[in-house]
């Protein structure tokens, strides 16, 4: 086990204030009859087993880098700034092996110079990316930081793959930190994180790393897609997300029923349902934009944190708690009071 | 446990349709997937103390049969 608390708020520093929101969707809608044909199955299945009815798809001209660039742009646009100190990107998918793609995206937003780089955590990645962030604000090394989840995971996903083809769809949404006092509202709470790589198995592309390169001429085309072993993966995020909030919350002097909002990676509805079914915490409580979206990976918490506060459902003054799981395996669950006079930015 | 427990995990917490889970039901045909074993597995451990995993609920004929597992395993403990 090993859920570590990082605790960015006691008395080492300025905490990490969120200022700024912003997401960004590819337009292009992919409704379940859709892909259906391929993988013989059926919207009712995957709206009853998985909790999807669409998901976006990033056009082909379309990759990672750019979907960061506006959500970034659109989160930047919302904390009504125009630079930062840093810029952390979390994705699984980014533009190429080599270089990182967070450079790139702080070029293209006007951020000459800015230290920029991407962290790999799986759908856990934004949520590790936030806490890379009150690192550096209360290390004072930076004082405003731009940390942007962002994917196009249809660049890992083999469309004929029943287990994964229905589940994961594109998108980026993105957060500006700020440095602040560490009880103010908005201010990340103690993060609870840990990571089980005798598990890295359960979630994973075997082809294109360091690992295979010796046998890069007989790799068969599937093993460039993601691989996922579901049962395990369900048990393993039911159990370590559960523990982490459970943990967060604690660090953080709450109490579950204290807990106006969960906000869960959106792996799988039925994830979610039983992760806030075991914390006690009631399907009003628990926003939800997988129908919609489906799971984006390290997009996810930041695109629902996008969506649910621009429709009205994260209102100041509500104790939200964060939890994320995924490939690595990797878990990360924090918690803030969300601010007064944010406004999230989808377009 | 009885039937009846079983069947109100399995569709107010697993989120499975009612109709289909019959105490005669074979797991297939009540709806029940492996998904909603590893749910119930955790439901059971969680809620009631009993560790019984997926793989052994899945051993159950029918719905009823899961019910009479659970229970031996909660005596067992």
């Amino acid at each position: 086990m090993t859920d570590t608390p990082c605790a960015p708020d006691r008395g080492r520093g300025a905490a990490a204030v969120l200022t700024g929101l912003g997401a960004w969707l590819p337009p292009r809608r992919v409704p379940n009859s859709e892909l259906c044909n391929r993988i013989d199955s059926s919207d009712q299945w995957i709206r009853e087993r998985i909790g999807i009815a669409e998901r976006r798809f990033a056009e082909p001209h379309v990759a990672t880098g750019d979907m960061a660039v506006e959500a970034g742009a659109r989160a930047m646009a919302s904390a009504g700034i125009g630079a930062v100190d840093a810029l952390v990107l979390a994705s699984n998918t980014p533009d190429r092996p080599c270089p990182a793609t967070a450079p790139w995206v702080a070029h293209r937003l006007g951020l000459p110079a800015v230290a920029a780089f991407d962290v790999m955590a799986g759908c856990s990645g934004f949520v590790y990316a936030c806490t890379v962030a009150a690192g550096l604000i209360a290390s004072g090394t930076a004082r405003r930081v731009l940390v942007i989840g962002a994917e196009t995971m249809t660049a890992l996903v083999n469309p004929l793959d029943r287990a994964t083809a229905p589940i994961f769809g594109d998108g980026a949404g993105a957060a500006v930190l700020e440095a602040g006092a560490p009880h103010a509202e908005g201010a990340l709470g103690p993060v609870v994180w840990g990571s089980d790589g005798s598990l890295s198995d359960a979630i994973s592309v075997p082809a294109g790393g360091a690992r295979g390169r010796h046998r890069r001429n007989r790799t068969a085309p599937e093993e460039h897609f993601v691989h996922m072993s579901g049962n395990e993966v369900f048990r393993h995020a039911v159990r370590r997300m559960t523990a982490a909030a459970r943990h967060a919350a604690a660090e953080a002097g709450w109490v579950l029923g204290d807990v106006d909002r969960l906000i869960a990676h959106q792996a799988n509805q039925r994830i979610t349902a039983t992760v806030a079914d075991l914390l006690e915490i009631p399907a009003a409580r628990v926003p939800s934009n997988i129908e919609q979206v489906g799971n984006t990976a390290a997009a996810s918490v930041p695109l629902l944190l996008a969506h649910a506060a621009d429709q009205g459902e994260l209102k100041p003054g509500h104790r939200v708690l964060l939890v994320a799981f995924g490939s690595g395996l990797a878990w990360a669950a924090t918690t803030l009071v969300w601010p007064a006079g944010l406004s999230a930015r989808l377009s | 446990m009885t039937f009846e427990q079983v069947k109100e995990i399995l569709t107010d917490r697993c989120g499975l349709p009612s109709a289909p889970v019959t105490p005669d039901a074979p797991l297939a045909s009540a709806g029940v997937d492996s998904m909603a074993l590893v749910m119930l597995s955790l439901h059971l451990e969680d809620r009631f103390g009993v560790e019984i995993s997926e793989d052994q609920l899945s051993t159950a004929t029918c719905v009823d049969d899961m019910a009479k597992l659970i229970s031996r395993y909660a005596v067992s403990r």
